[in-house]
């Protein structure tokens, strides 16, 4: 097989060929990505829902892309290319089986390893991400080789076509990750499609690398497809089943997969015990009987007459049965997940059970209630930070008739609170009371919060507690008179109220600035990595200085070397971009979460949707690269369109929030991650056609796609675990305001360089 | 090319204005710092400390700590592994001396102490650090930290708990919430002293003491619980990062010393609830301690580092009370599952209820003189002031 250069005759069968490997590109992008999002939900589903985790995890992806795209960028340009690209997709399909795999092993051994870190989270998503995203970057660059083997592109042209194909692929897999995935099928299964899938494309590389049809490749094609078509379902539960009995010894009673977690029930010596995303989250029959009355009768208690209750989520363990026992009126149970409904012992006989977000409910509904409960405690994820902000409060406040109350809690101790937890109560604390004008604190494991308008005496008043219950026509049978001498004594909420009397340090919890998430992360740093908790307590002080002081500096060293080696300028360039498309990525994603309570679902479409603006811009870039001062111009171009959407979004800021319909909610933000990935997109070619020009090398995809994806390294990294809940959404924006500034006077800065390069 | 760039001297001259301006900006927040609230003091930099009680000099400036089973060989400068005793230049100083972090007034059920004193009030106190690393540990804000950690510590020198003990009118002190062998000298000079104004001293330990240091302080002491964690070295090992056998040598020194003595044991799915296991404990406190001495079985939620793991089901500790109780074992009952019948105590002979208990709270005491009011029987324990 000889290599076709620019200028060699070419015959049919080669511009086909070279157009149907565009089109494995792209399918093998695709499916990638479905394999990306796979791993990237069994990730999340295994520390606890906490998509915090989702930094890390596409940070990891990406460093190990990088090295994966370096590494095949090192391929030889011959007949060899070809091969490498099939072992190469045969490596994908192993890789994501074997990662599913590793995944769903860790999450069953987790019991015995009992500790997990930022390191471990780092370390988890590196062996499970290793064999497939290494594979997937090299599939790239070796993509890259291979169109140019068998087309007579020059390399950049071959670079940008398979990176337009590819994140094609990727828009397609995007909508199938988000239509299909956990909606019919569990992750297991959807591993096992994806391989299946892979194994087909490889075939036909094949065909087309040995320029005919081979027969027995097609036979065994389409066998290996009815068969999967028979087995691959059953065969992915019934693995599933198999790990879960594994570790469970046999006490699994369901497990159910949705688009917004996992549900585990388990039955073991008469007792049932249900974890949600690998969280423990209530026991039957005897479940925390003291915290589910505290709850639900002091709640009860503080309201003169209360008539109607909305429940917001947590209803598991005891707290909805509490409620359905009393007779009230109004009893609305509002559930985001409705596997959670199936998962109740009973079916409440007066309670009206709601599927939907609660945070959308308070928004969207026009009732009002005497009472508004919130089950949710843990405001580490933005999942339920939500539900803790000053927006949210706002709204509850709404929703609440004349002496409304609206009861909350958070992780406490009634011991000894410690540095992280007071800052997290204090910070809820001070939130709630910009809304509600009496706010009262109990102390406890888990500190209830009492918000209205109005005075709250009865918490002081143990006799009229006893009162309001009698009239209700309760005796809550473990909040005696001693106990609540002792868990409401006066001199312990004294105790407390003077411990969170300050302001926090970080202000207060916003939808668009959500501190307490950075408190949450602090405190899950404090069970399992207290160095890295050590680091956030000084983070929550120096953060912003060192973020921006560390990039100003480093900036300005970048400059200083541009003078002399300007192939840095494009570099940083192409970095920063990397950093800007990611971090703004993940921040739309976490916003449109904030927004629309959905994240699997949400996730699959807006990265895909990021994708086709990745596409979309290239190609669009591709049309104006005419010379080296065109190029240098479109990548200030691209940096101040950049700059512009980051400060349109500082501008329309919180108002985002007030979108409550889904249609509204896709639409906007996902028009967003089409500009955020068009940026990234427009910028990559002539980005690469600049460094060829500058370094005056035939091949440069490798080293410029290696810079692209270690800035979206360091943009998964340390948008979600500093920027977001440190800086809040409008600051983060700010810093990558200043991260693009940085670029475009680096670019300016060299100006006469790429005015002066041969061929202008 | 050099000309259009910046000099290196323009790049350090920029950077050094840069950092200088970030420091003062910094330094004008910290003036703006909330500070602490009036009752509660700021961490000392250098605590002062109290020389230590036990202790060894190895060579020069060496020393070995005696006041627990781990035994740390310090140099100067270095901590304990308990993060509270510090060789200073050859001396073993303990650091929160004086300086608890938590504070509370309790019940002493909460201890638990379900046979002295019921229904009473207990001024409880508790510092930082502890010689175990348990993962299901519920205090692990305050235990699995060393004090220049602590949120906050309250200056409360003995004289000072002595003052706040009386103010508040309880008839005993508790050294709780972290393990107090790691604070002795504190608790000991405390226990001394609430022993001359006829105020009780009690401490929940983990049973880790040396029995030097374990027979100097029982003088002072009116009761003791111990938490029992497991009955095998390898759960002391893989979940506590301990040893069983310091333990036991422990409560059988507390017995023979006459302190009254509860035991604890956490029962945590899959870990300690091995039937066998809790039989053998069972049959070895009763031929060790005797079958009088209260046995608590505590229900476990998920905690701290353990929490993947179910709560025990009830059924479970019911299972394990039936077998203490089968083992000899005369007063067994049931925590952390409020509202069930073994929260209260029964007579081991009329099986009458002698104290009713609603989780930590005490409805009634039918017990007289020491005596049940049913059928007489002697009922271990402290029943009077």
């Amino acid at each position: 097989m000889s290599v076709l250069r620019p200028g060699d005759r070419w015959s049919v069968d080669d511009v086909n060929r070279s157009r149907q490997f565009v089109a494995i590109t792209g399918v093998a992008g695709g499916l990638g990505f479905v394999g990306q999002m796979v791993l990237a939900r069994e990730t999340v589903a295994l520390f606890r829902g906490n998509e915090l985790v989702l930094g890390l995890f596409f940070g990891t992806w990406l460093l190990v892309e990088a090295v994966g795209a370096l590494a095949g960028g090192r391929v030889p340009l011959n007949h060899r290319a070809p091969l490498v690209y099939t072992l190469l997709l045969a490596a994908n399909a192993v890789g994501l089986l074997a990662g599913v795999g590793l995944l769903v092993l860790i999450g069953t051994v987790m019991g015995t390893v009992e500790t997990y870190g930022v390191l471990t989270v780092f370390l988890v998503s590196l062996a499970a991400v290793f064999p497939l995203s290494i594979s997937h970057g090299a599939l790239y660059t070796v993509g890259c080789r291979v169109h140019h083997v068998w087309s007579a592109d020059v390399p950049a042209e071959s670079a940008a076509v398979v990176y337009r194909a590819e994140t094609v692929g990727t828009l397609v897999g995007g909508l199938v990750s988000s239509l299909l995935l956990w909606r019919w099928m569990l992750s297991v299964t959807a591993a096992l499609w994806v391989a299946l899938a892979l194994f087909l494309v490889l075939l036909w590389v094949q065909r087309l690398a040995l320029h005919r049809v081979q027969p027995a490749h097609l036979a065994l094609g389409m066998i290996t497809w009815i068969l999967f078509l028979a087995m691959v379902q059953p065969l992915g539960a019934s693995l599933q089943n198999t790990v879960l009995e594994w570790r469970w010894e046999s006490a699994v009673e369901s497990f159910d997969q949705t688009i917004f977690g996992d549900l585990l029930v388990l039955k073991q010596n008469q007792q049932t015990t249900i974890y949600y995303n690998s969280e423990f989250a209530a026991v039957y029959p005897d479940w925390d009987s003291i915290w589910s009355q505290e709850l639900v009768y002091l709640s009860l208690g503080v309201h003169p007459h209360p008539n109607s209750v909305l429940l917001l989520s947590g209803g598991l363990g005891g707290v909805l049965e509490e409620l359905d026992s009393v007779s009230l009126a109004v009893m609305d149970y509002v559930e985001l997940d409705p596997v959670i409904f199936s998962a109740l012992p009973q079916r409440p006989e007066n309670t009206e059970l709601i599927p939907g977000d609660a945070r959308r409910y308070v928004f969207r509904s026009e009732k009002t209630y005497d009472v508004i409960i919130m089950g949710a405690v843990d405001t580490t994820s933005f999942q339920v930070n939500r539900m803790f902000t000053r927006e949210f409060f706002a709204a509850a406040a709404e929703r609440l008739g004349k002496n409304g109350v609206l009861v909350f809690s958070t992780p406490g101790s009634d011991v000894y609170p410690g540095k992280t937890l007071l800052e997290w109560n204090r910070t809820v604390f001070h939130t709630a009371g910009e809304i509600f004008p009496h706010v009262e604190a109990v102390p406890g494991d888990r500190t209830l919060f009492f918000c209205s308008q109005r005075p709250i005496h009865a918490l002081s008043d143990h006799e009229l507690l006893s009162r309001r219950w009698e009239a209700l026509g309760v005796q809550p049978p473990l909040l005696s008179e001693g106990y609540l001498k002792q868990r409401l004594a006066l001199h312990r909420m004294a105790w407390f109220a003077e411990l969170i009397e300050d302001r926090p340090r970080l202000g207060i919890n916003t939808d668009m600035r959500p501190t307490a998430v950075y408190y949450g992360l602090m405190n899950w740093s404090a069970m399992f990595s207290p160095p890295m908790e050590a680091l956030l307590h000084r983070g929550a002080g120096w953060g912003q200085w060192l973020a921006g002081s560390a990039l100003l500096l480093f900036a300005a060293l970048i400059a200083w070397l541009s003078t002399r080696r300007p192939q840095l300028s494009v570099h940083w360039a192409i970095g920063t971009s990397g950093l800007y498309g990611m971090c703004l990525d993940l921040l739309l994603l976490f916003w449109f979460q904030i927004v629309s309570g959905v994240l699997y679902a949400g996730m699959g479409l807006l990265t895909a949707l990021f994708m086709a603006g990745t596409a979309l811009g290239t190609s669009w870039s591709e049309k104006t690269m005419k010379d080296a001062r065109s190029c240098w111009r479109c990548l200030l171009g691209g940096d101040a369109a950049a700059i512009a959407i980051a400060l349109s979004l500082i501008a329309v800021g919180s108002s985002m929030s007030a979108i409550t319909t889904d249609a509204a909610a896709f639409l906007l933000f996902g028009t967003l991650c089409l500009l955020a990935g068009g940026i990234v997109g427009w910028q990559y070619p002539v980005a690469a056609a600049l460094q060829i020009r500058i370094a005056r090398e035939r091949s440069v995809s490798g080293s410029v796609y290696s810079s692209d994806l270690i800035g979206g390294w360091a943009g998964a990294v340390i948008g979600p675990l500093l920027l977001f809940p440190l800086f809040g959404f409008p600051a983060t924006l700010g810093f990558l305001v200043l991260v693009k500034l940085t670029s475009t006077m680096i670019l300016l800065v060299n100006r006469q360089v790429f005015c002066d390069l041969p061929g202008n | 090319m050099r000309e259009k760039g910046l000099t290196r001297r323009q790049l350090l001259k920029w950077m050094g204005v840069g950092l200088g301006a970030l420091y003062g900006g910094r330094c004008a927040i910290n003036l703006l710092t909330p500070q602490l609230p009036e009752t509660l003091v700021e961490i000392p930099d250098e605590p002062e400390g109290r020389d230590t009680m036990f202790y060894r000099k190895v060579g020069k400036e060496q020393v070995v700590c005696e006041v627990c089973f781990r035994r740390c060989r310090l140099s100067d400068g270095q901590t304990g592994f308990c993060r509270n005793r510090v060789n200073r230049s050859g001396k073993l100083v303990s650091i929160v001396y004086g300086l608890p972090a938590a504070v509370h007034v309790d019940p002493i059920e909460k201890e638990p102490q379900y046979h002295f004193l019921p229904g009473t009030q207990i001024l409880c106190m508790g510092t930082a650090g502890c010689n175990f690393r348990c993962q299901f540990c519920q205090n692990w804000r305050l235990s699995q930290r060393s004090l220049e950690e602590m949120a906050m510590v309250y200056d409360w020198p003995p004289e000072t708990v002595l003052q706040e003990a009386q103010s508040r009118s309880v008839p005993s002190i508790s050294f709780t919430y972290n393990e107090p062998t790691t604070f002795y000298e504190y608790m000991y000079d405390c226990a001394e002293l609430m022993h001359q104004a006829g105020i009780n001293t009690i401490f929940h330990t983990n049973g880790s003491m040396n029995r030097e240091a374990l027979e100097t302080l029982l003088p002072y002491v009116s009761s003791v619980t111990v938490d029992l964690k497991g009955f095998t070295e390898s759960f002391y090992d893989k979940l506590c990062h301990a040893e069983l056998e310091p333990v036991l040598k422990s409560l059988q020194v507390i017995k023979r010393a006459g302190v009254w003595l509860e035991i604890v044991n956490l029962v945590i799915p899959d870990r300690n609830d091995d039937p066998n296991t809790v039989r053998d404990m069972s049959e070895w406190l009763v031929a060790n301690l005797g079958a009088d001495t209260p046995l608590h079985f505590s229900r476990f939620f998920p905690q701290y580092r353990l929490t993947e793991l179910p709560p025990t089901p009830v059924t479970t500790l019911e299972r394990c009370r039936d077998m203490a109780m089968q083992a000899g074992l005369h007063y067994v009952s049931i925590g952390n599952v409020p509202g069930h019948e073994y929260n209260s105590t029964f007579c081991p002979r009329c099986e009458e209820r002698l104290v009713e208990r609603y989780h930590f709270n005490v409805h009634r005491v039918w017990v007289e003189e020491g005596r049940c009011p049913f059928c007489g029987r002697e009922i271990a324990g402290v029943w009077t002031m």
